[in-house]
């Protein structure tokens, strides 16, 4: 299951969110936004828009649905369905 | 330029504006004291104090918004988590704030 | 040497008030009754420093925000971007602003020189060396 986070690098949930899917050995992939260049900030904030109405972090895609905000038990819920541990 | 006098002060101002709207400092102190360095980064960057947690894009009026302390533009939004988006602040009968999660104002508007 | 600057009435809390003591330029500051005296010229631009806000013992600088703690002098922040608004502004004002702006960016804040003060009575004396300087 595909797991993709646009992240701050200011932001302490970054870590925590990052340590959740550290922890039960998930691969993930993220992007920082604020440390991208003008162009790649423009991509993530049209991507992030399609599914939230705000520029709040951390957004994370786990398959095809999406948690914005740091949500242990969400990321749970969705990676038993999608039959990880 | 010295952060720990700078987080101080900003200890000192935001305070005073927090208050009147019922909020206090996080009693999450190794929290609160790692979102103000934060901020004094930021500061130093864009001469702004913004949230360390939301997105500053290239709309000024947007990134208003995000001026810590931001609880005025989101008070339905915070009100409703009891805490500011990043943790910093929380109502003042907080006492633990780990209790309390990070919510998206989508899922708030739903209600 | 200990002049005269002003007198306490003259000042409340939370009040500035600029005055001129041996010489140099300063600036009066009541922190919760107690009397500062610090350089009136903000140490960024030299803008006049009892023009600003003091908010306890911060007190910032009317021309770009810089704030200084007035119990030490030290610069606390960086100038505020201005809102540069809506309007199209003419390319050749626009370049002059660029310029500005990269001189603007090679200038360092200096910490603000502060004066020992002495209530005598309901009289604010400062220490002031004199000297050519207006710091």
């Amino acid at each position: 299951m595909k797991v993709f986070m646009y992240t701050l690098s200011t932001c302490p949930w970054r870590r925590k969110t990052k340590q959740f899917f550290k922890e039960r050995n998930v691969k993930f992939d993220f992007v920082d936004y604020d440390l991208a260049g003008d162009e790649e900030q423009e991509k993530i904030l049209e991507d992030m828009l399609k599914h939230t109405s705000n520029t709040t972090f951390p957004f994370v895609i786990i398959g095809k649905e999406v948690v914005v905000g740091y949500n242990p038990e969400r990321y749970l819920e969705l990676l038993k369905k999608g039959g990880k541990k | 330029m010295n952060p720990e006098s700078r987080k101080r002060a900003l200890r000192y101002l935001f305070q005073k504006v927090i208050d009147p709207l019922g909020y206090k400092f996080s009693p999450d102190e190794e929290l609160v004291d790692f979102l103000l360095e934060q901020e004094v980064k930021l500061e130093q960057k864009h001469g702004i104090t913004y949230c360390p947690c939301q997105g500053i894009t290239k709309k000024r009026e947007d990134n208003m918004k995000i001026v810590c302390p931001c609880i005025p533009f989101h008070r339905k939004h915070y009100d409703a988590m009891k805490r500011c988006w990043c943790g910093l602040y929380v109502h003042k009968d907080v006492t633990n704030p780990d209790e309390l999660r990070q919510i998206p104002f989508d899922e708030i508007k739903r209600g | 040497m200990f002049f005269e600057a002003a007198r306490l009435e003259e000042i409340v809390p939370g009040g500035l008030k600029a005055v001129e003591a041996g010489g140099k330029e300063i600036v009066l500051c009541n922190y919760e009754g107690k009397i500062f005296a610090l350089n009136r010229r903000c140490g960024h631009t030299n803008a006049p420093l009892d023009m600003g806000t003091l908010e306890g013992y911060i007190l910032t600088c009317p021309m770009h925000h810089v704030q200084f703690d007035i119990t030490t002098g030290e610069a606390l922040s960086v100038p505020v971007p201005r809102d540069p608004g809506n309007e199209v502004i003419p390319e050749r004002i626009l370049k002059h602003f660029q310029y500005i702006a990269m001189l603007m960016s090679h200038i360092r804040i200096c910490e603000i020189r502060s004066y020992p003060v002495k209530i005598d009575g309901d009289s604010i004396k400062v220490d002031v060396e004199e000297d050519s300087s207006c710091v």
